[in-house]
């Protein structure tokens, strides 16, 4: 057990260590000297600038030092909450992260929740009644939403709502009424391809032995639904909802952008725009942890939802 | 009653396999569009002609022209070519980088596998798209840069499944009997191995194939794909949606050039999944 729990640790140590590295790496990646571009400024005055001044902002970033060392003060910064400053704007990156990360996890709370809302039940109607009306049209409508490109739909949405009917205003996305549109192109997506496996996660908990068995016992069937294939078809639904919110949380980006909704995705679009790589590195380093984390918590829901999980881990029955 | 089903069941699976050809005739027939788009093409998809610009429909611009006069049909048949093959290209990529690596991994455990898997992990950590974005972006906008950035980021998933399938297969029999045999691990590896790992992966390929099309149309969308002067689906999009209001077409027409595309492409891949499932 506690040889496990050390495992288990280690193993979410080197993940870390890999998502920090892999972060920091990506600001070192982008061609050019980064203390160049800072002082040249965005309309690239490229060669104008001094030798003497790229050499002070250097040693000033510490950009001097080998790779290494550099890697270690960054995530040693990183770890204090100082993840360096914007190079447009001059703000702290952390500062303008924590402004520009409710909205997006709202957004992707919102989404995921109609998404399971609308998924779970469909799929297991879609299940019972297998290759039925219900489940045809329910598989062309994934079919649909899996063929879509997201920014397809979403301009689509606007052009409807916004340009035609007039519902919304495109200008202000801010609020509710905003997040209605967002939210229902990112939750069709996401309906589109969870139905389906929640259905195939059913169908297959349906084929068992265990519900012959209890349809020969006599169990009443809703019994066998709610009580015995529902309840194994909840982890692997479980685990693909931690999935689809990393898919939300990098989705999100390009409906953010079109729909102008002040998230971290939006932000990320705009960094790469104006070439802030030091709000990139932050960004993709802060949605990898906060992805990290609900995964962790999902790994956690295991033990509590599967009594079979606990004994393995060496625990009793509770 | 019984007698009935292998019958029933042949005459399914040739139908499917007639569906399959279809489909097959599609995606061959968007090849040859897209490999010939030169030729088919009426006009130079580069030039505009500024006193033409946002023309509806005409015998020259049969799908009228963008607000640089450039002619939408010309780019949409270059967007097939820039379209249908990078996103071929990223595909056989990833699935040559992840199978190999996968089913090493798979075959041969320990550190290889400890040291493969944990890339992995790290890989998957990051939200996938954002992490497109951000790899494209500091490399800079270009196909190849694309390309590149969404290579890294998708091959993983490929190394998991070919590792997994590796795994199951590597216990079986037969691979037992093969090394009494005295076959050594290349030739079990490629005689075995590898013929029974194919069928998923060629199929998760194919599936792949049309949502990695969207994929490489919403890096262009977002202006990290391809230079704009380069005609692509997803940055022709980009362009028109300023339009939005006064020429929806600008967006709608490579809008429905992408769907189709995407359709054409996952409709095979499910067929294709069926058919294996079948036999």
């Amino acid at each position: 057990m506690v040889k496990k729990l050390i495992f288990r640790i280690l193993h979410i140590a080197v993940v870390l260590l890999g998502v920090t590295f892999l972060s920091f790496t990506l600001l070192h990646l982008a061609p050019g000297n980064p203390a160049e571009k800072y002082l040249a400024g965005t309309d690239g005055n490229y060669g104008i600038v001094s030798q003497e001044a790229i050499r002070e902002q250097e040693r000033k970033w510490g950009l001097d030092k080998p790779f290494f060392v550099q890697y270690f003060v960054w995530l040693g910064n990183a770890c204090k909450g100082d993840l360096g400053n914007s190079y447009s704007t001059g703000h702290p990156v952390v500062s303008e992260l924590f402004s520009k990360v409710g909205p997006t996890v709202m957004l992707s709370v919102a989404a995921l929740f109609v998404t399971l809302l609308i998924s779970i039940p469909l799929g297991v109607l879609c299940a019972l009644y297998q290759d039925r009306l219900l489940d045809n049209i329910v598989r062309g409508f994934s079919f649909l939403g899996i063929s879509l490109p997201s920014f397809l739909t979403s301009l689509l949405l606007l052009y409807v709502f916004g340009l035609c009917l007039r519902w919304i205003n495109i200008t202000d996305p801010s609020g509710f009424v905003g997040m209605l549109l967002p939210m229902a192109v990112l939750a069709f997506q996401c309906t589109a391809k969870f139905t389906r496996q929640v259905r195939a996660v059913v169908l297959e908990q349906m084929n068992q032995e265990y519900v012959r068995g209890a349809v020969a016992r006599g169990v009443p069937k809703s019994r066998i639904l709610f009580s015995h294939v529902l309840r194994n078809a909840c982890l692997p639904i479980i685990t693909w909802v931690g999935l689809y919110f990393g898919i939300l949380l990098g989705g999100a980006s390009i409906v953010e952008t079109i729909f102008s909704w002040p998230g971290i995705g939006q932000l990320a679009v705009e960094s790469v725009g104006r070439q802030d790589y030091q709000m990139i590195q932050g960004i993709v380093l802060w949605m990898a942890l906060l992805y990290l984390a609900v995964n962790f918590l999902v790994d956690l829901s295991y033990s509590f939802l599967d009594p079979r999980i606990r004994v393995r881990k060496g625990g009793r029955l509770p | 009653m019984s007698y009935l089903i292998p019958r029933r069941r042949a005459r399914v699976k040739k139908r499917r396999q007639i569906t399959l050809y279809l489909l097959m005739a599609l995606v061959l027939m968007l090849l040859l569009t897209a490999i010939f788009a030169p030729i088919l093409a009426p006009n130079d998809p580069s030039a505009g002609d500024i006193m033409q610009q946002q023309q509806g429909p005409s015998a020259q611009f049969p799908f009228g022209t963008d607000h640089l006069g450039r002619c939408v049909l010309s780019r949409i048949l270059y967007g097939a070519m820039t379209s249908v093959f990078s996103s071929l290209g990223i595909i056989a990529a990833v699935f040559v980088v992840g199978s190999v690596l996968g089913i090493l991994s798979g075959y041969f455990g320990g550190l290889v596998d400890t040291i493969i898997m944990r890339i992995t992990t790290i890989l998957q950590a990051f939200p996938r798209l954002l992490l497109a974005i951000a790899l494209a972006g500091v490399l800079g906008v270009g196909i190849g840069n694309t390309i590149l950035a969404l290579c890294v980021i998708y091959w993983t998933e490929y190394a998991r499944i070919a590792r997994s399938l590796t795994l199951s297969i590597k216990e079986r029999t037969y691979i037992k009997a093969a090394r009494v045999c005295g076959e050594n691990h290349v030739q079990i590896i490629l005689r075995h191995i590898i013929p029974n790992v194919f069928p998923s992966l060629i199929v998760t390929a194919t599936l792949d194939i049309g949502a990695m099309i969207m994929e490489v149309a919403a890096l262009s969308y977002l202006g990290l794909g391809v230079k704009p002067s380069m005609p692509e689906w997803g940055s022709m999009m980009n362009l028109g949606k300023q339009y939005l209001q006064s020429n929806p077409w600008l967006v709608l027409i490579p809008g429905i050039a992408i769907f189709i595309t995407v359709v054409i492409f996952n409709l095979f891949g499910e067929k294709l999944r069926d058919l294996f499932d079948l036999t």
